[in-house]
């Protein structure tokens, strides 16, 4: 990974920011209905992935160049 | 004769033309999908979807599509083999790429930057038929293939590096729509009127990954189509088919028309020419209404799969049965002898 420079870290982190964004825009709309158990366990994950994907921007943040 | 749709290129002075060479590509695209009773251009399918900065991805040229009601096929994450299939299936293709190494048709300074061209399904030799969006104006080329797989796979390449560097995604499909969001930022972050300094960097693994969008196949012409037969129409071939089995309107067997209601000998027609059906389809004459819009049932030349059917010879029918050509010969003998009676010497005498 030491080929990365700055600029190229700071796609990665515009993509996975993106992502983020997207999956927490899901989250809200399976909160609207924990009715079923498939619903809640469907929340569940995308609240692991939610949690993966915060690690991961907070890592590569730093690699970006962002403040 | 394929339809050749009017190239459209993205440099039509409107807010984000820089940007618009996917809405370009599809506005070229929805073109051919239609036979050319839509017409589009980039400025216009910008419009119609929510994206309103940057590069876009198929995604927001799926959005555009439906507020035509039109569907646009997605092969995000597919490979090369898989792009000329669809061309073969007479598919119109949107391809993403890295432009400096597909090295045209029309460059933009470096071309380090991430781009849509729109493909028509024609070839000559090694050349695919090119719509690059950047070309103003905008005209249709005749480019190396080879060129247009190096920079999709560069494209795909530097996508999946930028998806996978800080951790690869927990599945294949969680992969892809990463790599999705990559493409996008390759196009937003590098554009022709800005490309990059250097290349973003490429690690192995992509697996030969490209992004492209796929319009439907233009009916009718790489397969042959169902025909009202002519009445009592027969060859020298019969098949068994059993009930439920499918028929199709195409030689490609993707427009079902419907099932046999029970099973029957049918004539057997022939193999169509040019099919691309795996395993291959033939021609059968079944009486149906399902393809008329009338309802009324006609003797129509449909397809079955191949493997469905197993054709036999059957001996000709004889023109009619004994004692009837028998009784034909003995009346025409009795005219015959008659004519002669009536023309002989005597016959107008007294």
């Amino acid at each position: 990974m030491s080929v990365f420079t700055a600029d190229d870290w700071a796609l990665v982190y515009c993509v996975l920011v993106d992502e983020l964004d997207d999956a927490e825009e899901g989250l809200a709309e399976f909160g609207a209905a924990l009715d079923t158990k498939p619903r809640i366990e469907a929340v569940r994950k995308q609240l692991g992935r939610i949690d993966a994907l915060r690690v991961l921007v907070d890592k590569i943040k730093p690699l970006a160049g962002v403040e | 004769m394929t339809y050749r749709a009017v190239p459209i290129t993205q440099r039509d002075g409107s807010p984000l033309a820089n940007s618009n060479c996917r809405m370009a590509a599809i506005a070229t695209g929805i073109d051919h999908h239609s036979l050319g009773a839509i017409v589009s251009t980039g400025a216009e399918m910008r419009s119609r979807q929510s994206d309103q900065v940057g590069g876009t991805d198929s995604g927001d040229a799926s959005e555009a599509w439906l507020t035509y009601g039109q569907v646009l096929d997605v092969g995000d994450g597919g490979t090369w083999a898989d792009l000329l299939d669809e061309l073969r299936e007479g598919r119109g293709v949107q391809l993403d790429v890295w432009h400096a190494a597909a090295r045209g048709p029309c460059l933009s300074g470096s071309g380090a930057y991430g781009h849509s061209m729109a493909i028509a399904p024609e070839r000559s030799g090694t050349r695919l038929l090119v719509a690059d969006p950047w070309c103003s104006p905008a005209r249709w080329t005749w480019w190396e293939e080879s060129l247009l797989r190096a920079g999709a796979e560069q494209l795909g390449s530097q996508a999946y590096t930028a998806a996978t560097a800080g951790g690869r995604p927990r599945s294949d499909r969680e992969l892809v729509a990463r790599m999705r969001r990559a493409v996008r930022a390759l196009m937003t972050r590098y554009r022709p009127d800005a490309p990059a300094i250097e290349d973003p960097p490429e690690v192995a693994g992509s697996g030969g990954m490209i992004f492209y969008t796929a319009t439907k196949p233009q009916g009718g012409i790489e397969a042959d189509m169902a025909i009202n037969a002519a009445a009592g129409m027969v060859t020298g071939l019969r098949a068994d088919v059993p009930a439920g089995l499918d028929f199709y309107r195409d030689a490609n067997l993707r427009e079902r028309l419907g099932s046999m209601a029970k099973s029957s000998s049918v004539v057997y027609v022939g193999n169509p020419i040019g099919e691309t059906v795996e395993g291959g389809a033939r021609a059968i004459l079944v009486n149906t209404s399902s393809a008329y819009n009338d309802g009324s049932v006609r003797p129509t030349i449909v397809y079955v799969a191949a493997e469905s059917i197993d054709p036999v010879s059957v001996p000709p029918t004889p023109p009619g049965d004994g004692d009837v050509t028998e009784a034909i010969e003995i009346r025409d003998s009795e005219w015959r002898e008659r004519i002669i009676d009536q023309l002989s010497p005597g016959a107008f005498e007294g």
